[in-house]
């Protein structure tokens, strides 16, 4: 067993890794058809999970170019389906369009290491220049209320998740230089296993995933604090950091779902349910990750950026 | 060479752009499979509404099946070109009686058509007065069916006077493949609206 675990490190050393974790996933989807009792939502589960293995897959095996490459796609697609369910008005375009086009200069900002502007960019200058388009459209009616969704979903669907990239770009300078892609592995590993920590715990309970309470989300804690410290390999965290790290991932990833979920509630108070189910399909799949990656970063960059 | 040249445009180019970077979710496109000539009749609010409709077409049929455009409103060579081209597109003289002869001309060669009944493009999600071509069309060609196509949203992502592509999620919705049971040209028109609004509330 420990020679192939060898011969495949030889190949890439998140080969083994890749693999361990993918035994995990047939676990879990055994966990996950014994826990859900309707057929078609554990069907669902399980394709989302498996989406999930693919891009953590993808983000630990290729170079940081291409991962953030792939993010700022995500975080496109992801803006794109949020701001598409709310009805915005028609002259809501230009402002959009300058919506997207801050996409690739965030991820630019992470991508490159610079910090500073990748923090002011979407809640500074953003916020500036969004009204300011609106502004030459002198139409007040609605003004208030499409300004603050799109700031809203971009700080969410961009800004949140751009910090995945931050994380690689920050771990890249640190005195780890060759951990870059464990990093990842780990926060992937411990936010998706908080996933399924809330979802056994809610179907215990028999309750959905949001209406878990603070009692629930501090005991949901512990089990994400144990795996995170039985990950400490990944990221050399010392026993409190694990600790931490892994209580505060987990609150995060459950502050994370229940965000989303109650945007959605209310687009399908406004739009319909069904239009909600097609349209909003990257922020369902990911809906835990914009708020860890935000958290999980600045931990990091408190503890080993020298600020 | 023309077929072979739509076949990369729409398929490589074309189709990912419009299902990936604009949003364009294309409904179930087996019935289109199955027939090899129609009419296919659609709510027009966007120019990308016929590059969406080819786009959704099979390859093989794409160089066979002509949107109708105005004549008169493609009257610049170049863009004429370019439309004709790019979009295989026929023009139809609109005012005249003879727009009805020239598609006649196409269906009797055996291709099909794409008309937008409203004859110009509208608001976004609303459906205007249609024009009565397109039942004179169905009444003389029975045995052709015609194919509804609700198109949602594209006219947020490039509406009538304005030329910047903002992308937002759209949907393509497409109908069951109609043939005409009747003669009456207004009970014709009557159910093709009543197909279109039947998808608008799906």
């Amino acid at each position: 067993m420990i020679n192939i675990i060898s011969t495949l490190e030889s190949y890439s050393p998140v080969l083994p890794w890749l693999l361990i974790a993918a035994l995990g996933l047939l676990v879990v989807s055994v966990v996950i058809i014994l826990v859900e009792r309707n057929r078609e939502n554990s069907l669902r589960r399980l394709s989302s999970w498996w989406l999930t293995y693919l891009y953590t897959a993808a983000s630990v095996s290729f170079s940081s170019i291409w991962v953030s490459m792939g993010f700022a796609l995500l975080s496109f697609i992801a803006l794109r389906e949020l701001l598409s369910s709310y009805g915005l008005r028609s002259v809501d375009r230009y402002s959009v369009f300058w919506a997207y086009l801050s996409i690739p200069i965030q991820y630019y900002f992470c991508y490159r290491g610079m910090y500073y502007y990748s923090f002011i960019f979407i809640p500074v200058v953003m916020f500036l220049v969004l009204p300011l388009r609106a502004m030459l459209q002198s139409e007040g009616k609605g003004m208030i209320r499409s300004m603050a969704v799109i700031q809203w979903f971009m700080m969410i669907s961009v800004f949140c998740l751009s910090h995945i990239v931050l994380i690689i770009s920050f771990w890249r300078g640190t005195q780890f230089i060759s951990e870059r892609s464990l990093i990842l592995l780990y926060l992937f590993i411990v936010v998706f296993a908080n996933d399924l920590i809330h979802l056994i715990a809610s179907s215990i309970r028999k309750i959905r995933i949001i209406q878990l309470n603070w009692m629930d989300a501090f005991i949901c804690a512990l089990p994400s604090m144990a795996l995170s410290f039985s990950l400490s390999a990944l990221t050399h965290f010392s026993l409190v950091q694990s600790l931490v790290a892994g209580a505060l991932l987990s609150l995060s990833s459950l502050f994370g779902k229940k965000s989303i979920s109650l945007i959605k509630d209310d687009l399908k108070f406004l739009q319909g349910e069904k239009v909600v189910k097609h349209n909003i399909r990257i922020m369902s799949h990911m809906a835990s990750l914009p708020f860890s990656a935000l958290v999980f970063f600045h931990l990091i960059f408190y503890w080993y950026g020298g600020v | 060479m023309k077929k072979l040249f739509l076949r990369f445009l729409y398929s490589v180019l074309i189709k990912p752009f419009l299902r990936y970077i604009i949003g364009v979710n294309f409904d179930d496109q087996s019935v289109v499979y199955q027939h090899s000539q129609f009419i296919i009749v659609a709510n027009h609010n966007s120019h990308m509404d016929t590059a969406v409709i080819l786009a959704s077409l099979p390859a093989s049929l794409r160089a066979l099946t002509h949107p109708t455009a105005a004549a008169d409103y493609f009257s610049n060579p170049i863009i004429r070109f370019l439309v004709s081209n790019l979009f295989n597109a026929v023009f139809i003289r609109r005012s005249s009686i003879r727009a009805l002869e020239d598609m006649q001309h196409y269906l009797d060669m055996g291709h099909s058509l794409i008309i937008f009944p409203e004859g110009t493009r509208g608001n976004p999600e609303e459906l205007n007065r249609f024009k009565r071509g397109v039942g004179v069309l169905l009444k003389n060609n029975p045995h052709i069916p015609y194919i509804p196509y609700f198109l949602s949203g594209l006219g947020k992502v490039l509406p009538k006077n304005d030329g910047l592509v903002v992308p937002f999620t759209s949907h393509v919705f497409i109908g069951d493949a109609h043939f005409v049971t009747t003669t009456d040209i207004d009970e014709i028109m009557q159910d093709i609206y009543n197909h279109l609004m039947e998808l608008k509330n799906e």
